[in-house]
């Protein structure tokens, strides 16, 4: 916690009186005006400027009697006493051995915490506990008492480092505005179960909502955080989130539950499961399990663009055995749609076994690569294949690398069988139970590197040019009696001009006989490594037409590929930027164009400038950022429009101001939701008390998704 | 109690002068009376008409007092530029750099007076003392 | 125009010892590709010229567009980041201080085609490895050593 906007400690605390250094041995020395030793009864009564010191603590008061032989001090007018820990004054105090002791109308001061307040009387039962009646407590300046804490009692442990209070009101401006009968924050910076920011918020889906999570300590190696959230609306749903940390392996389960959704009337559920790490020496497994109950719940309770434009939930289980130079993946996947057609859903791999070497690249030498792939697709939609496919490839190279160049002939080999049932009649489609495919594919890939040394604003740049080769041969083999399982076209990028296929997936190999010719230039900055421009340039050149196609596509019989254009640079630590370009030649037509432009001028400030074109089906721009406005206001905000739709899709627009004890941010947010276009707008409001533990809407997670490089650790 | 022994006093040079009732005692002078012990380099005894003790002063670099207070285990100590003990009141006065002392506790002062017969000792002006704990007798740790 | 072919890979330093904090699978292939080229990688920091740290090897995965005309997912933004320092083994100065190599790919989503889609994921992350551990090691070529004692 920073307390960095506060008066320093010293200005608000009663100082301590200047005295020699204490006696040894937690002697107790008083310094009076005047003292009377009843040597008798071993009673000592001194008055006026009254000081007891003994060790590192001090009490200041104006009339006080010792009783020796009890080592009671009783201090009746007003007092002070100074801890390493705390400072205490009040109207009467009677201090007793090991650290015991009882005050009257105290104020007191909690020095690592800042926190302060009054109390009608303190007990201190050793020298880790303290009991309070009729608190208050704050971490405010005097000055600007923002917010305070009321309490019937309070116990202080600074043992375990948590204050625990009953009948508690929370005072903001004097205003009350949170009553619980009990409550417990921390007083130190241990983790500590308790409060987090409970939130606040409104939106056209959910109504009025407010939530308030509870953090469970529940041991070093978890924990659990249990949040209610009422909403006008729908009702209450519990939301829990259980994180574990094993010797070797770890995760989380989160697990939300929104019993008679009062709008939809049923009962709605989310389980959310990651957990990965060792299970044996070099046996690995992942685990990623989303499910919700029903296809509208991101839609309706989700909050944000992000989440409610989710619609497929990954279910999966994967386990990997790392060999010597190989390696075999056990996969359990499925998917959960969300108010899509069932004809596209996704097919199901239940299993799908995957064992591939991967041995270092040995330079010129002959490499070997194999991959052997056995999958069973099933599918809930029975007009749909499903059966299972048989996928042996092996690659074969001899990579010739120098430091001026590459030359790396390479040649694929590929068998794939498949054994099918649910097919439709032979007659009306081409589909067959048994289609099985052999291919081979013939590679070479060349590069030369040029250097010299420029000098640019007299700082020495590398410039490289790099010219690239890449040839590629498959012959043409009949495919339509496959299925297609898993397999579409790649993205057409820069790296996709090197690969070795034109599908992804094993259920088509595309009939390529082409060549690419690519260049790519780079300034590398001498002093400091940091590429601070890249170019990279590529076409395809095509020496006959695609006859593999994907159904109901047609024969691809362009000449040449789009030009690929990339660029990306990092002109200093402050300004960075990209852009992708591809230029379809025959048809003189931007396919894609994407600009992005992020300046970053200092830890609190972030500007991300980006438009996106992708041909017929996205243009929009999208600008977010984040600055101070003062030393205690900061703005933040995003607006992301479509051009072709030519309306916002979300726009937020939010404020922050920090002072010393407290903090608030308020986000306003507009969205689009559904297929009708309409707008959701929503309104979240956090409010942090240093010190308590914070109040408002968890706005850090939606934030950091929203505004890229947002991060709330600057 | 002390005040009932017989006094007897030691000293290099001694001037009485029975008509004024004024006896000074100089030089190494030391004064016993039952547990009292008083050692100082110039004690002045005044009596009154009836022959019964006054008031004594004593003046010393520093001169000392010592008692054991009746039903008491430590001797009770104290030494001072100057003293002045009033027989009458029970009371002895120490001025300048006055300290008094009983086992390790300490107790100063610019004027102390202490009440022998009561055991109570009065301080006033820039008083320190020193307390040293009770022997650590092993606090009654709650059995559990 | 100036250009010539590039000599020799020429790394500044003989031997170089590295570190990985929670950045295993790019320190890895970097202590191989730097073996690979001539570079001796020890086991110990003391035996070292340089000591390279590798920390926080993260793939970030985020919405980058959504539909609109449907809201629904269009675009997918891929982050691969790790942070690189380099200090001098001899007394632990600051040869390069912490930068990191960041870089963005993204690829357009299609419903009909998950599992495609999917697997293209996986091949873009390998492509921004690759990518990576190239500038890693441009960066380390790029190296000023100390005048050596």
């Amino acid at each position: 916690l920073d307390w960095g906007m506060c008066q320093a400690i010293g200005e608000i605390t009663p100082l301590p009186p200047v005295l020699p250094p204490p006696p040894e041995n937690n002697a107790v020395r008083l310094y009076a005006d005047d003292g009377e030793m009843y040597e008798q009864e071993g009673k000592i009564v001194a008055s006026g400027n009254v000081i007891l010191q003994r060790g590192e603590q001090v009490l200041k008061t104006d009339l006080a009697t010792y009783l020796k032989n009890q080592e009671v001090v009783d201090a009746e007018g007003s007092f002070t006493f100074w801890d390493k820990q705390f400072i205490i004054s009040g109207s009467r105090a009677k201090l007793l051995p090991n650290h015991q002791g009882e005050m009257q109308d105290v104020h007191y001061w909690l020095l690592n915490r800042r926190g302060r307040g009054q109390a009608t009387s303190l007990q201190r039962e050793n020298e880790n506990n303290a009991k309070l009646q009729q608190t208050t407590y704050t971490t405010c300046d005097p000055s600007s008492e923002v917010w305070r804490l009321k309490a019937s009692n309070v116990h202080l442990n600074q043992e375990t480092g948590r204050g625990s209070a009953n009948n508690v009101v929370i005072n903001i401006l004097n205003i009350p505005v949170f009553y619980s009968p009990y409550l417990s924050f921390p007083i130190d910076d241990r983790r500590l179960s308790g409060f987090l920011p409970p939130s606040m918020g409104s939106s056209d889906e959910v109504g009025i909502e407010f939530s308030i999570p509870y953090y469970l300590n529940l041991a070093p190696n978890y924990d659990a955080t249990i949040t209610p959230r009422l909403m006008s609306k729908r009702g209450v749903l519990l939301g829990t989130e259980f994180r574990y940390l094993l010797e070797n392996s770890g995760g989380q389960i989160e697990w939300e539950y929104l019993p008679n959704d009062r709008t939809a009337d049923e009962d709605r559920s989310l389980l959310k499961i990651r957990h990965s790490g060792m299970v044996v020496p070099s046996l690995y497994t992942d685990i990623v399990y989303d499910e919700v109950s029903d296809d509208r719940y991101f839609r309706e309770l989700g909050d944000n663009l992000t989440i409610s434009s989710t619609t497929h939930l990954e279910q999966r289980g994967d386990l990997r055995f790392f060999g010597n130079g190989w390696n075999v993946l056990g996969r359990l996947q499925r998917y959960q749609s969300l108010d899509t057609n069932p004809a596209t859903r996704p097919y199901e791999r239940l299993p799908q076994i995957v064992l591939s070497s991967d041995l270092p690249e040995r330079n010129k030498q002959l490499n070997v690569q194999g991959q052997m792939e056995l999958v069973n697709f099933e599918r809930s939609y029975n007009e749909a294949p499903v059966g299972n496919r048989y996928d042996f490839k092996s690659t074969l190279s001899f990579p010739w690398r120098t430091a001026s160049g590459f030359v790396v002939p390479s040649a694929i080999l590929r068998h794939t069988r498949y054994d099918l049932t649910q097919l439709p009649d032979e007659s009306v489609s081409a589909l067959r139970d048994h289609p099985s495919r052999s291919t081979y594919t013939l590679m070479m890939d060349t590069g030369l590197f040029f250097d010299r040394e420029v000098n640019w604003f007299n700082r020495y740049l590398l410039h490289t040019l790099e010219p690239r080769l890449f040839y590629r041969y498959t012959p043409y083999e009949y495919q339509e009696d496959i299925p297609i399982f898993d397999t579409a076209e790649y993205d057409l990028s820069f790296g996709q001009l090197f690969r070795d296929n034109r599908f992804i997936g094993a259920d088509r190999v595309d009939d390529g006989h082409q060549l690419t010719a690519a260049l790519t230039t780079r300034f590398v900055d001498q002093a400091t490594g940091l590429e601070n421009l890249r170019v990279s340039v590529g076409q395809i050149y095509y020496f006959a037409d695609r006859e593999v196609v994907l159904p109901s596509e047609l024969w691809n019989t362009d000449s040449t590929s789009d030009i690929v254009a990339e660029l990306s640079s990092q002109f200093n630590a402050r300004l960075s930027g990209s852009a992708t370009m591809l230029w379809n030649p025959n048809s003189n037509n931007t396919e894609l164009s994407i600009w992005r432009l992020r300046y970053r001028p200092n830890t609190d400030s972030l500007y991300n400038f980006s438009y996106r074109l992708r041909e017929n089906r996205l243009e929009q721009t999208d600008i977010s950022w984040r600055f101070p406005l003062s030393s205690q206001w900061r703005s933040l905000g995003r607006w992301n429009y479509s051009l072709d739709a030519r309306k916002d899709l979300e726009v937020f627009l939010g404020l922050e101001y920090e002072s010393c004890c407290w903090a608030i941010r308020g986000v306003a947010r507009r969205y689009l939701n559904t297929i009708e276009g309409d707008y959701l707008h929503g309104f979240f409001l956090e409010v942090e008390l240093k010190g308590l533990g914070g109040f408002g809407k968890k706005a850090d997670a939606f934030l950091e998704d929203n505004i890229v490089g947002y991060d709330d650790r600057f | 109690t002390d005040k009932d022994q017989p006094i007897n006093i030691t000293a290099e040079q001694a001037t009485i002068d029975d008509i004024k009732g004024i006896a000074i005692y100089e030089g190494n002078v030391v004064v016993t009376q039952g547990t009292i012990r008083i050692e100082a380099d110039k004690v002045t005894l005044t009596y009154t008409k009836k022959q019964t003790l006054d008031k004594v002063i004593l003046d010393g670099n520093p001169a000392r007092f010592k008692q054991r207070p009746d039903n008491s285990t430590e001797d009770l100590n104290a030494k001072a530029e100057k003293m002045e003990y009033f027989a009458t009141e029970n009371r002895l006065q120490l001025t300048q750099n006055a300290e008094v002392w009983q086992g390790k506790d300490t107790f100063t002062g610019q004027r102390i007076t202490y009440d022998t017969e009561r055991g109570i000792i009065k301080a006033n002006q820039k008083v320190q003392v020193t307390i040293q704990p009770r022997q650590q007798s092993p606090s009654k740790a709650p059995a559990n | 125009c100036g250009f010539q072919l590039r000599g020799t890979i020429g790394y500044p330093m003989k031997t170089a010892y590295l570190q990985s904090e929670n950045a295993n699978r790019i320190t890895t292939e970097v202590t191989r590709l730097l073996q690979d080229n001539g570079v001796t990688v020890t086991n110990k920091s003391e035996d070292a010229e340089i000591i390279v740290i590798l920390r926080n090897e993260i793939i970030d995965r985020r919405v980058l567009s959504v539909s609109a005309i449907t809201g629904r997912l269009e675009e997918i933004e891929l982050n691969f980041r790790v942070e690189l320092e380099v200090q001098n083994a001899k007394d632990k100065r600051v040869l390069q201080d912490k930068q990191v190599v960041s870089l963005l790919r993204d690829y357009s989503f299609d419903e009909t085609a998950v599992l495609a889609k999917d697997t293209e994921e996986q091949v873009i992350k390998e492509d921004m490895f690759r990518d990576a551990t190239a500038q890693v090691l441009r960066r380390l070529q790029m190296l000023k050593m100390p005048k050596s004692s």
